[in-house]
């Protein structure tokens, strides 16, 4: 198999595991840690 | 038993007593690092003649009197992710031809002011992305895999090579390599210990730690790195919490057994078992791969497109499929991990430390790819590898691998304890009175 072909291959199969973030409701989840966020309230 | 052989804390307390020569100890150590690393392959970089002037230095200074702590004139290795200034920084990888540091990496400078000798650099699976570390082979079975990415790390260490030995951990890639070869490993929370000169991994996962033969040697490097108080072993109230879920199922029934002897030795010493379920462990894979994939393409991309062919195929694969994450799906890992890191925090009201196995399986054979499970299901060797060790990468948390049993073929396997947040005290706590039940048992 040539290196574009397995890239792409990568690539889907890494989307098909982060499709299950999608099904969660973060709500108001900030992406920060608790000691970047300071008081931000995450 | 040559001195090579001795615990790093049993070497400390003889050369504090001036009954071990630092000297003797680095000569021990390079004659096996002479006689054995042909073959094992840990280190890219041996420093014999600069780890020699060092111990003599630690000698003399030693017989002045002037004693700099417990690592002085104790010889030890990097991963070679680690900064050390005028020597190349490889990472195990021929893209990073050419590289030369100008300064040493923190750690490292931190270990050589305390007086201990630096014998050299250990192979990392390339740029620390990956479970196995090919150039390197089992210290037990030359013919099994060294684990990663700080196989070569643990390999020096398992092998009396270098009495202890620093590595980096992003899904488990201290803790990994320390079950497969015997030994212990301790990776303390995120942003405990510096990684200022370490090449990154991925920014939001990577930690740095310590292998060692044993737990009290962790706490030893641990107190000298961090400035931590020497935990006592008193277990009087421990709450030690028992998943029900997530380090089940898929793993080596040997290993589950060697677990549980262990937490029954920890609650003979007066630990009280409590059994949690796991919150979220559906999406620690999308976490860990939502975050990792992309960070490190990110940090590869200026080489990777000026000279792609200087990767491993592997490797190289990996990076440029990362590229097609897309920002979204980046941030949603971001904010999930900060759902699971809360959540996974609030288990630590109900116990102080979670007791599991480091590994689903022991050290499989080099060049295997896939482990298959008696339900008739296949993973790839390093999703089982990464599975039980990466939820306190997502997480920051404290987490700690000693030896405990072995799998069916009889290759070690570890016990793992993770601590709550900063709960360093109550990890080492528990691995220095597992460690020493251990023991006890073992002579009789």
């Amino acid at each position: 198999m040539d290196i574009e072909q397995e890239v792409a291959d990568t690539a889907a199969h890494i989307r098909a595991v982060l499709a299950v973030l999608r099904e969660l409701d973060l709500g108001e989840a900030s992406p920060a840690r608790p000691q970047e966020a300071g008081n931000a309230g995450e | 038993m040559r001195a090579n052989e001795l615990s790093l804390s049993e070497a400390a307390e003889a050369i504090a007593a001036r009954t071990l020569s630092p000297v003797e100890l680095t000569e021990a150590t390079l004659d096996r690092i002479a006689s054995e690393d042909g073959e094992l392959g840990a280190y890219v970089l041996v420093l014999a003649e600069q780890a020699r002037a060092a111990a003599a230095e630690a000698e003399r200074e030693i017989a002045a009197g002037n004693h700099r702590g417990p690592l002085h004139g104790i010889p030890f290795a990097v991963k070679d992710l680690y900064d050390v200034a005028g020597l190349p920084t490889t990472a195990s990888s021929l893209a990073r031809e050419g590289y030369r540091a100008d300064r040493d990496s923190a750690l490292v400078a931190r270990l050589l002011g305390s007086g201990a000798v630096l014998l050299g650099k250990t192979h990392t699976h390339e740029f620390a992305y990956g479970l196995t570390t090919p150039q390197t082979r089992n210290a037990v079975r030359r013919d099994r895999v060294a684990g990663g990415s700080s196989g070569g790390s643990a390999v020096a260490v398992a092998a009396g090579m270098a009495s202890f030995a620093l590595g980096t951990d992003t899904g488990g890639s201290i803790r990994v390599p320390a079950a497969l070869n015997g030994i212990t490993g301790f990776k303390p929370s995120y942003g405990a210990l510096s990684l200022d000169g370490v090449t990154p991994l991925s920014w939001s996962l990577d930690h740095a730690g310590v292998l060692t033969r044993t737990v009290r040697d962790s706490a030893l490097v641990d107190s000298v790195l961090r400035g931590t108080v020497y935990p006592a072993e008193d277990l009087r109230g421990l709450r030690v919490g028992i998943p029900v879920n997530y380090y089940r199922g898929r793993v080596d029934a040997s290993i589950e057994g060697g677990v549980r002897a262990a937490v029954d030795r920890l609650r003979e010493r007066g630990a009280e078992p409590v059994e949690v379920e796991l919150p979220m462990t559906e999406y620690i894979r999308a976490i860990h791969w939502g975050l990792m994939v992309p960070e490190a393409s990110a940090y590869h991309a200026r080489l990777l497109h000026a000279a792609p062919e200087r990767y491993g195929t592997d490797l190289r694969v990996l990076l440029e499929a990362g590229e097609s994450v897309s920002a979204t799906d980046y941030l949603r890992a971001k904010r999930t991990q900060a759902v699971l890191r809360r959540q996974w925090e609030e288990l630590f009201e109900r116990v102080d430390v979670l007791a599991a196995p480091t590994v689903p399986t022991g050290a499989v054979l080099a060049g295997q790819h896939a482990v298959h499970w008696p339900d008739g299901g296949t993973e790839s060797v390093t999703d089982a590898y990464v599975r039980f060790t990466v939820p306190a990468n997502l997480t920051g948390l404290p987490a700690l691998t000693l030896p405990a049993g072995t799998d069916r073929s009889g290759m070690p396997a570890g016990l793992q304890l993770i601590g709550g947040p900063g709960a360093e005290h109550a990890v080492l706590r528990a691995g220095l009175a597992a460690e020493t039940s251990r023991t006890r048992t073992a002579t009789g």
